[in-house]
Parts: C-alpha cells; structure tokens; sequence
C-alpha cells in the first residue's frame, strides 16, 4: 500500500513542454506512472512523447480525469499554475519548483485552507510509491516496495536513505519530500497521520532539517496522534547560525530552528534520532527485523 | 536580500513613514556638508548589511564637527562586522523620549503561513532579548493575507502601546504603512527597531530611528527599483556561478549535490572528527562547469588540505559526472589536496570503475560514502 498515489493515479504535467517538464515527464513514464497529459498555454493539440498537451489544466482534466499535478514551471509562474489546479479541483499538486516566491507560496497556502485540494512543495523533490508510481525527481531505483513510509525536507539524502534501506533488503510504502522552501504545503503532521492510517506503512522515517519548526512540531505531534515507530534524522548539526544552507527554509535565526532544539524535540517524543543514513537505515532494518521474528 | 539601512529608510519614507533628516556619505568631504546640512548634532552610522553594528563601534553620536570627520575617515577606512564600510549615513541626532519595537514578517510556524504585525512596547535591544527578558512587552496580530492588516488590528495593538491618543493614531498609521510597504515589496521582514517618540513639548512624534529590510531572493526579480547591499564575498561570487556556497572554519573541502545531502556530510565529517571548511551544493549546476567551479572556489581557500566529493546521482547518472570529474581534474595544480570521491545512486559502478580507470594522481574513489568520508575525515586530521 502506499499514500496519496499509486498505480491508477493519472498525472498531469504543468509546464509539460519545457526542458525539465519533458525530461521528466519521460522519467516518470519510464518508472511505471500514469503521465496523461501536459499543459503549456498556446501549445495545446501538441505532443511531448507521445503525452497530449492541453492549453488549460481544465482542459487537460475534462479529458483524461487527471487527479495529481505535477508542476514544472518557472518559479514566477508558480502561482498562478497553483490556483488554476485548484479551481479545476485537482486532488493533489506536487510543487518540483525551487525559487517561488514566498508571499506566492502564501497566497496558495491561504487559498488551498478553502478547497480540498492538497499541495506537497514547492521545492519539493516529489513522491514516490515503490513499484507503483512516481512523482517527481525521484531515482526511482533505488527503491524498493516495502513497510517503511519516508517523509523529508531535504531530497537528496532522502535518496540515499532509501538506497541504505533497499540495500539492506528493507523497502518502502511511500518516500515524499515535502520540500525545503520556508512555507511548505503539506506539513509532517499532515504526511505522517497518511502514514499512520494507511495499512501498508509499518514504520516512519523522518528527515528534518535545522531551520523553521516543523520538527519541533512533528514531534508534538507524533506524542499525541502517531503510534507507529518513528526513526529520525536532524541534517545541520554543523550550520553556524545566521547562514542560509542552500534551502530557503535552512536558516537558524534568533536562536530558532536549532539542531538541538529539533533533537532534543523528538528525543522526548521517543523517536530515536540518528546520525548517519546508514545509522538510520539501521535502527529501521533492526526494528523490521525483530518485528518480522516477533 | 537586504537593503541597507538608508535604502530602508528611502523605502520608509515613500510609504509615508517619517525618518530622521540624513544623507549618504562616500567621502569625508561629503560627510562635512552633510553635518552642515543636518547637524550640528549628528549620528554617524555605517552602511553594513548586519546587525548589532553600535556593538562594534559601527555608530557614533556627537556635536563636535571635527570628532565627527575624523570618525568618519576612520570608518570608511575600516570594517564593520566583516563588511568593507563603503558609506555612512549621517542623521540628524533624534531627542528620544522612549523607544518601541514594530515590525512584520511572515510566520511559518505551526502552518500559519501568513503575515504577523508585531509591536513592542519596549525597543531598542535585539528582539530575541526582548522575547526572552520581557515577553510580555510583545503584542502581536497576523493577518490574512488575502485581506491585509484591518485598521481594527492596529487600533488593538496601538492600544498596547500606551501611548497618547493622538499617538495611537500616528502608530495605526505607520503600521498600515509598514504592512504595506512588506507586502508589496515581497519582504521576509520589516522592522522598526527602534521606534523612537521624539521628545519635543510642541509635537511629539513616532519616527523611525533604525530600519531593517529584507526582500525574498525568489521575488527580487519583481522589484527591479530595489537595490540591494552589494556583498562581494565568496558566497555572492559562488551563487553567481549557480553554486549554493558557504563558508566555514574547517579544512575539508566539500563539494556535494542537494542541499541536505550536503549537510548531511558536513555533519557526518564532524562525527569523525573531521572539520568541514564549507557547505557547497552544486544543485543542477552540477553538469554545466558546476565541478570545475567548485574546484577553483575551494582551491582558493588556503585553509583547505582534503577535498572530498560525494555525489548522489538522483537525477544525474554517476558516469557522466565522473566524466566530469576527470575533466575538470585535469585542470587542477600540481599538487593539489588530496581528492576523495563517493559517487552514489544511477550508474555508480561505471562511474566508480571510470574514475579508478582513469588513475588521476591525487584522488581516490570509495565504494561507500561511509568509507569516503572516513577516509576525507581521516586526511583532514592528519597531523
């Protein structure tokens, strides 16, 4: 099992016919997902691949019964790709897009509170449901089909996590990124109660970064609503304050958004914080292990 | 990116804010007119894109027009927090009666997302003292964005001002002004520390004596009338060329893709007892002059002795950077610090195999990224 997407899920790509959209609209075709159509404004009736091509989402929706957007647009143009899969009543966006302003991403926050659309990102490297489908940047072999449901700020090492797992035999639900930009779509809390209802998820990986608070709400809330085990990781023990560290969102500042402050957050929620991926592929493969014994 | 106070202050005034009578100074000849202009008291302060300069003998205040033009001399011959001072603003000295806090920025915690108005009735020290010393001086509102700040949020925070009626009024006003000025101008923050009461038995009124800008990198490029700090650092020379740059006080170099990745190794390095001497990101550069350029940044570091690559080909297949490594290492001096690579991910057998094959002198290739940075860790503490 897994959240959000899988087989069936037909995705539709915002900025289809650009350099990342076609590239990674084939990546994703190739990895097994549902890639029904592409939207480029003025380049409707076109193809990319063989992927129709709309000049409106609504279009592209009406035709292929698309539920999940992809969106590979410029950063500027972020916004208004965000509204106008809301107002065609898209279930999910996922945001690829790194650069969006942020009172944008704001706005969109503010106007998916009324709708039931949900959005992961921007910034997002995507999602993943092993074997099933692909959203996103993803490299889609090093994953493999399994219990463990990752959720992550960062992209990259949520990559590498999930190859130390598959390596040691042990797979994945569903791998999702939510994103390194200062205000994020869905939060922790949001993922981690998909992963805490969704049958097919037996333990939880999360990977937090210094800067803002989700951790330290992540934490509050897997005290109070989780009960599944969560294995944890904090990247930027190292960060001196005050340095942005490359994500937007990656700042400490006015002693907010510590290493510390984060760690000590889930140390007192129970979650054991690692401190390497394969230390953390470790505790999560032990854990299995026993549990398969038990 | 941040402005500069006296650009802050420019902004400011086009919104309606009041600001002390100041000029822009280069030269110490231009400082002389400014103090006949706004003197005979004034406030020397330098144009640094940090905080907390009055700590490092950033600010004067005198009358005495030659103290005044010596310091000025000095400081524009100096460095205030790290930053060359290219130019001070010379204000008016402001009789100060009491000191308030106001600022707006955007809140993210606990999935707000949305703009917050914050007042302090106390000013003057860093906000996160004030937070931690007297909390109960804070009073903040946030605000619907879709809506902006309503006149009836203001009012409720001007009353926690205390101040007199009359006041209250002009404090609503700079607020409506101040939200204003942070929303159209797609700021981070915009903060008034501090709002001064000016002392005066006529007319007694708010203005602010310091302003604080920053405007969100992604939304720059909508506001081409605003011109930043200019830095000239590292870091600016490293986002010019696409590469996500910081520097630290270690010896190992790192240059890595994705920016958790990249702090992950940093940290790692750090377990072992190793000193990571900066974060570096390639992001998507990574393919287009991203190592080469990330070799010439690094190299120019004195203090670094090991380099240590470690790349995770997500979207990126491992033989073509390895390809480029190759490139780019034909490049390098000779002799240059030792090089450990961990190459991950789409295709890292080739590009592993293309990397031993090629035997570049100086660089060594780890089947692990455990077994790389060990090894960068272990060069890095050689005595």
């Amino acid at each position: 099992m897994s959240i959000m997407i899988d087989q069936r899920t037909r995705v539709v790509v915002q900025g289809i016919t650009g350099r990342f959209g076609s590239y990674h609209s084939q990546r994703m075709r190739e990895y097994g997902t549902q890639v029904v159509a592409g939207v480029t404004p003025g380049k409707g009736g076109e193809e990319v691949g063989g992927i129709p091509v709309f000049d409106s989402l609504g279009e592209a929706k009406e035709a292929t019964g698309a539920e999940v957007v992809a969106v590979l647009v410029p950063g500027p143009f972020v916004k208004d790709a965000a509204f106008e899969a809301i107002d065609a009543g898209i279930d999910l966006i996922v945001c690829l897009v790194e650069g969006v302003p942020v009172q944008d991403t704001m706005m969109i926050a503010r106007r998916l509170r009324e709708s039931h659309t949900r959005m992961i990102g921007p910034n997002s490297p995507g999602l993943v449901s092993p074997g099933r489908s692909l959203v996103g940047f993803m490299p889609g072999h090093v994953y493999l089909p399994g219990p463990v449901g990752i959720v992550s700020r960062s992209g990259t090492f949520s990559y590498q996590v999930a190859q130390a797992l598959t390596q040691r035999g042990v797979g994945q639900s569903t791998c999702l990124g939510i994103g390194g930009d200062p205000i994020s779509g869905m939060s922790f809390g949001e993922v981690l109660d998909l992963f805490e209802d969704d049958p097919g998820t037996e333990v939880i990986v999360l990977i937090g970064e210094i800067g803002r608070t989700a951790e330290e709400e992540a934490a509050e809330h897997i005290r109070a609503h989780i009960r599944k085990p969560v294995f944890s990781m904090i990247l930027g023990a190292t960060a001196p304050p005050g340095k942005q560290m490359g994500h937007a969102g990656a700042i400490i500042t006015a002693g907010k958004g510590t290493y510390a402050s984060k760690a000590e957050a889930l140390h007192s929620a129970g979650v054991p914080v690692a401190r390497t991926a394969s230390e953390l592929a470790g505790m999560v493969a032990e854990w299995c292990a026993a549990g398969r014994r038990a | 990116m941040k402005l500069l106070e006296h650009q802050a202050k420019t902004l400011f005034s086009c919104y309606g804010i009041p600001v002390p009578r100041g000029r822009v100074c280069g030269t110490a000849d231009q400082v002389r007119t400014a103090i006949d202009a706004v003197g005979p008291e004034v406030v020397l302060k330098a144009q640094v894109p940090a905080g907390r300069r009055g700590k490092e003998g950033g600010i004067w205040l005198g009358s005495d027009r030659e103290d005044a033009l010596g310091v000025a001399a000095r400081l524009l011959a100096t460095e205030v927090r790290g930053y060359p001072v290219r130019e001070l603003l010379v204000e008016e000295k402001v009789p100060v009666e009491r000191e308030l806090y106001l600022s707006v920025l955007t809140d993210t915690s606990g999935s707000r997302n949305c703009p917050m108005i914050m007042l302090g009735s106390r000013g003057g020290m860093d906000i996160e003292e004030l937070a931690s010393t007297d909390p109960g001086s804070l009073h903040m509102v946030h605000v619907d964005p879709c809506y902006g700040l309503l006149p009836y949020q203001a009012r409720y925070l001007a009353r926690a001002s205390s101040l007199s009626p009359k006041l209250q009024a002009q404090l609503v006003k700079i607020m409506g002004a101040l939200y204003r000025a942070y929303f159209e101008k797609d700021a981070e923050l915009v903060e008034i520390n501090p709002l001064v009461l000016k002392a005066s038995e006529t007319s007694p009124a708010l203005m602010a004596l310091d302003a604080k800008v920053t405007i969100d990198n992604a939304a720059v490029f909508r506001h081409p009338d605003l011109e930043g700090a200019k830095i000239d650092s590292v870091e600016t020379r490293a986002a010019a060329v696409g590469l996500s740059y910081v520097e630290l006080d270690g010896n190992i170099g790192l240059i890595s893709n994705g920016a958790g990745l990249t702090m992950a190794t940093m940290d790692h390095l750090a377990l072992l007892g190793g000193s990571p001497a900066n974060f570096l990101d390639t992001g998507e550069r990574i393919l287009r002059g991203g190592i080469p350029d990330a070799f010439g940044i690094l190299l120019a570091n004195p203090r670094v002795n090991v380099i240590l690559i470690n790349i995770f080909g997500g979207g990126v297949r491992c033989d073509v950077i390895a390809e480029k490594i190759i490139e780019a290492a034909a490049d390098l001096p000779d002799p240059h610090p030792p090089i450990v690579v961990s190459l991950n991910g789409r295709n890292d057998q080739v590009g592993r195999r293309m990397l031993a094959e090629a035997a570049l002198r100086g660089v060594e290739v780890h089947p692990t990224i455990d077994q790389a940075i060990a090894a960068a860790a272990a060069l890095g503490t050689e005595p």
